[in-house]
C-alpha cells in the first residue's frame, strides 16, 4: 500500500511539471519573408536561445510569435515546435519554425476615427514593409462631424530590430493638411505642414514612453461669419509656426478605458519659436488615479492643467492654442469652452485652465446576467471642479451628476452624463441636463 | 458695367435703408491698414486714402491703426478688402463703397449729399462706382500685370509681412487672386495702353463733370461728396507712389483742372502735404533733368 502510493505521486509530478523537461534550442527558423530584410527579423531568436526547459522553450516561443507580429511585416504568424533532427542534433533538441504570412503590398481601410469629442469617417491608404524593414508609407484622409477635412500623407520606421529593441524606438515623418472648427468662437484654423516625430520608451525604474515632434506649419486662421468681436477677427490671416513638442507618457493602469486601478500621468509641452513670426510656450498635464473598492467599485481621480505662456518674441498669443474649456471631456454641465472668458458673448480661450474630477465607477445592475455585454459598460458619480486663468479658489466652475460610459474599440468611450451645475459665472454656458460625450482623454 | 452700377446702387440704398437706425458715431473708430512704406500696395493705399478723405469731409474722428493682417481681418470687400474700419466690437467695415454707406446710415440726414437733388445723389452714386472700378482695377493691373511694376514693387510689398516660404505662398495668392478679380472684370487681357485709355475715358468724364458747370468746385457743387473723396484717394496715390512703371500717373498729369481739384482737397483737408508738395518734388526733379 505505502509503495503504491508513492509511486502514484511520482507520476504526477512527472506528468506536469514542464519546467522539469530539460530543453534546448538548436535551430529557429522565419519563413514566409519575401520583401523582408533577413535582419529585422534576426533578434526575434535572441530569447529563445536562452531557453533551458520546456516551460520557457514554449513561452519564448509566445513572446516572439508577439514580437514578429509587432514587426508590423505579417498579416499573421504561426509556430511550430518540433524535435530537432539531423546529424548535428543535440539530445533534447527542439527546432522553432516560424511561418509568416506577409502583408499585401498595399491595404485599404475605411471606417469611423474617435477623436475628442468627435466622430469622423476615416479612409486610410497604406503600403506597408516598403522599404523591407518595417516602414510603410500611409494616407489618410477624414471627413469628421464638426465638418472639418484632415489629410495626412505619413512615412513611419520602426527601429525594433536593432539592439535598442526594449526601447521600441520608431521615427515618422508626415505631411499634413488639418482644420480644427471653434465653432463656439466663429474661427476655425488650417494647419499646413511638415511633423518629423521620434517615440520611445524608457525602462529606468518605470516604462515611460517619450515623444519628440518637430512640427513647422503655416496655421490661417479665418472666420465663419460675419458677426465675430473684433478681439478674435485680429488673429486671422496665415502665419508661420515653426515648433518642438515633448511628451511624455507614464500608464499602468490594468485598462484603457475602464481601469480599475493604477495611474496614468501624461505632460505634453510646446515651445513655439525656432524661426517662423508665431511665439509661445504651452505646458499641459493629465493624470489620473484608479482605486478599487468593493463589489466591483472604482474610485477614480483626474485632473488636468494647462498653461500657455509668451515668449520675448511673442507679439500675441495665437488663439488657436488657448485653452477652452468645458465641455463633457473637461468640466461637465458646461458647453464646450462655455466655462472660460468671454468677449461680446463669444467665449475666448484661456491662458491657462485647471480641472479636476472625482468618479465612483460602478458596473450595471444584473452585471452578473449579461456578462459579456455587462462588460463594455459603466455606470459613474461624479464631481467636477475647474478654472480658467486662474489658480485660485474664487469664481471656480463645479458641477456634478450620473452618467453611463460605453467602452468604444478598446481605445475611446462615450458618455451620456446627466449634469447639475452647481457653481458658475454670468457668462458661462451651462447645460443643466443630459451632455453626450465621446472621447479618449476624460476629466 | 451698367447693369452693374445698377446692382451696386441698389445694394447700397438697401444697406442704407436697414442702418436707420443705427446709433452715433462711436469715439473710438479705428481704421487699419497696413504699413504703408513697406507693405501697402497701390490699389489699397488708393483705397485707404479715399476712405480717410472722406471720414475728414464729413468731421468723423478716427484712428489709424497698422496692423499687417488688416486684410484677413476683413469681413468682405470686392477689390481691395482695405481699408478696415472697426466701428465697436462687432461692427467692422471694409472697402469705400461699404463704409460711405455706413457713414450715410449714421449720420442720417445730416451726410454729406443731404443738400443734393435726388438725381444729382444717383448721377453721383453712378460715377462712385465708375471711377472706383476703373481705377482700381488699372492700379491692379499696373500693379500684378505690368512685369517691370510686379518684380520691383509688387512683389517685395506682398511678402514683406511674412517669413518666408510664408512669403513666397503669399505672393503667388495675392498674385492669382488679382488675376481672377481682373478676369472677373475683363480687364486680364488688356495691354498698359488699353489700360491707360480706359483711365483717360474715365478721367475725361471727370472733366466733364466738373466742367459743367465753371463755378463748381466739387463734383456736386460747391461742397465736397463722397466721389471727391474717391477721386481724390485715387488721383493722389497714382502721383505719389513711386513705381518703376509711371505710365498712370504721366497720363492724369495731363488733366491739370482734375489736379487743381485734388490741389483744393489736399490743402483743406491735409494742409498741402500729400498732393502739393509730391508734385512740387517731382516738377523740380523734371526741371534737374532739363538742366542736366
Amino acid at each position: 500500500m505505502p509503495k503504491s502510493g508513492r509511486d502514484g505521486g511520482a507520476s504526477k509530478d512527472s506528468k506536469y511539471d514542464l519546467s522539469k523537461i530539460s530543453a534546448r534550442v538548436d535551430r529557429v527558423n522565419v519563413s514566409g519573408l519575401l520583401r523582408t530584410h533577413n535582419d529585422y527579423v534576426m533578434r526575434a531568436a535572441d530569447g529563445l536561445f536562452k531557453a533551458s526547459n520546456f516551460q520557457d522553450l514554449m513561452l519564448e516561443a509566445m513572446s516572439t510569435k508577439s514580437y514578429l507580429h509587432e514587426l508590423g511585416i505579417f498579416k499573421d504568424v504561426s509556430v511550430h515546435i518540433d524535435v530537432s533532427r539531423g546529424a548535428d542534433a543535440s539530445p533534447q533538441g527542439y527546432e522553432v519554425t516560424f511561418k509568416g504570412n506577409e502583408m499585401s503590398r498595399m491595404m485599404g481601410s475605411a471606417g469611423t476615427e474617435i477623436g475628442q469629442n468627435e466622430g469622423s469617417l476615416r479612409t486610410e491608404l497604406t503600403i506597408p514593409n516598403i522599404l523591407g524593414r518595417g516602414e510603410n508609407i500611409s494616407l489618410q484622409g477624414s471627413y469628421s462631424s464638426t465638418r472639418a477635412n484632415d489629410l495626412q500623407l505619413k512615412f513611419w520606421k520602426p527601429f525594433f530590430h536593432t539592439r535598442f529593441k526594449e526601447n521600441r524606438p520608431e521615427m515618422s515623418f508626415s505631411i499634413f493638411r488639418q482644420t480644427d472648427r471653434f465653432d463656439i468662437s466663429s474661427f476655425q484654423t488650417t494647419n499646413i505642414g511638415y511633423l518629423v516625430d521620434f517615440s520611445a520608451h524608457t525602462m529606468v525604474g518605470v516604462d515611460l514612453t517619450h515623444s519628440l515632434q518637430y512640427e513647422n506649419a503655416i496655421r490661417d486662421v479665418g472666420l465663419l461669419n460675419k458677426s465675430v468681436p473684433f478681439a478674435i477677427r485680429d488673429h486671422c490671416g496665415p502665419k508661420l509656426a515653426s515648433l518642438l513638442r515633448y511628451s511624455v507618457v507614464y500608464d499602468n493602469r490594468d485598462g484603457n478605458v475602464f481601469p480599475t486601478r493604477g495611474i496614468y500621468l501624461k505632460s505634453v509641452n510646446e515651445y513655439c519659436g525656432l524661426g517662423g513670426n508665431v511665439a509661445y510656450t504651452s505646458s499641459t498635464a493629465h493624470g489620473e488615479l484608479n482605486v478599487p473598492l468593493f463589489a466591483g467599485l472604482v474610485a477614480q481621480f483626474c485632473a488636468r492643467v494647462g498653461v500657455v505662456k509668451e515668449t520675448k518674441n511673442t507679439t500675441q498669443l495665437p488663439i488657436s492654442s488657448l485653452f477652452y474649456c468645458g465641455g463633457p471631456l473637461t468640466l461637465r454641465g458646461f458647453k464646450f469652452g462655455g466655462a472660460g472668458p468671454v468677449v461680446e458673448s463669444t467665449p475666448i480661450g484661456a491662458q491657462s485652465f485647471w480641472c479636476t474630477g472625482a468618479h465612483l465607477w460602478a458596473p450595471l445592475p444584473f452585471a452578473g446576467v449579461f456578462k459579456n455585454l455587462a462588460s463594455h459598460f459603466r455606470m459613474h458619480f461624479f464631481y467636477n471642479i475647474g478654472n480658467n486663468n486662474s489658480f485660485s479658489t474664487e469664481n471656480m466652475r463645479s458641477a456634478f451628476g450620473m452618467g453611463l460610459a460605453v467602452k468604444l474599440a478598446e481605445r475611446a468611450r462615450i458618455e451620456l452624463n446627466y449634469c447639475v451645475p452647481v457653481r458658475h459665472q454670468d457668462t458661462d454656458r451651462i447645460l443643466n441636463g443630459f451632455q453626450f460625450g465621446i472621447g479618449y482623454e476624460f476629466v | 458695367m451698367e447693369l452693374e452700377q445698377n446692382l451696386t446702387a441698389a445694394l447700397m440704398q438697401s444697406s442704407a435703408e436697414e442702418g436707420k437706425s443705427e446709433e452715433a458715431w462711436p469715439a473710438d473708430a479705428h481704421l487699419h491698414q497696413p504699413a504703408e512704406a513697406n507693405q501697402l500696395l497701390l490699389p489699397e493705399r488708393s483705397s485707404c486714402l479715399a476712405v480717410k478723405t472722406f471720414l475728414r469731409m464729413c468731421n468723423l474722428p478716427f484712428t489709424e491703426h497698422i496692423s499687417d493682417n488688416a486684410e484677413f481681418m476683413s469681413p468682405g470687400g470686392r477689390l481691395t478688402h482695405l481699408p478696415l474700419l472697426r466701428l465697436g466690437p462687432v461692427k467692422t467695415f471694409a472697402e469705400f463703397e461699404p463704409i460711405v454707406a455706413q457713414v450715410e446710415a449714421v449720420q442720417g440726414g445730416n451726410c454729406l449729399d443731404s443738400w443734393m437733388s435726388e438725381d444729382q445723389r444717383d448721377n453721383i452714386r453712378c460715377l462712385v462706382s465708375y471711377v472706383e472700378n476703373v481705377f482700381t482695377l488699372a492700379e491692379i493691373h499696373m500693379s500684378f500685370v505690368d512685369e517691370v511694376n510686379y518684380q520691383l514693387y509688387t512683389a517685395t510689398r506682398c511678402a514683406a509681412a511674412h517669413p518666408w516660404p510664408l512669403s513666397t505662398i503669399r505672393r503667388f495668392a495675392k498674385q492669382k487672386d488679382a488675376q481672377k478679380i481682373l478676369k472677373v472684370y475683363r480687364w486680364q487681357d488688356l495691354d498698359n495702353d488699353q489700360v491707360i485709355q480706359e483711365v483717360s475715358i474715365c478721367a475725361d468724364a471727370l472733366i466733364a463733370e466738373l466742367e459743367e458747370d465753371q463755378a463748381k468746385s466739387y463734383f456736386g457743387g460747391s461742397r465736397p461728396c463722397k466721389l471727391d473723396a474717391l477721386v481724390f484717394g485715387h488721383v493722389v496715390a497714382i502721383m505719389t507712389t513711386k513705381l518703376p512703371n509711371m505710365e498712370l500717373a504721366a497720363v492724369l498729369a495731363t488733366y491739370p483742372r482734375l489736379l487743381a481739384h485734388c490741389r483744393r482737397i489736399d490743402q483743406s483737408l491735409f494742409d498741402g502735404k500729400l498732393l502739393t508738395s509730391a508734385v512740387e518734388e517731382q516738377e523740380d526733379e523734371m526741371e534737374l533733368e532739363k538742366i542736366e
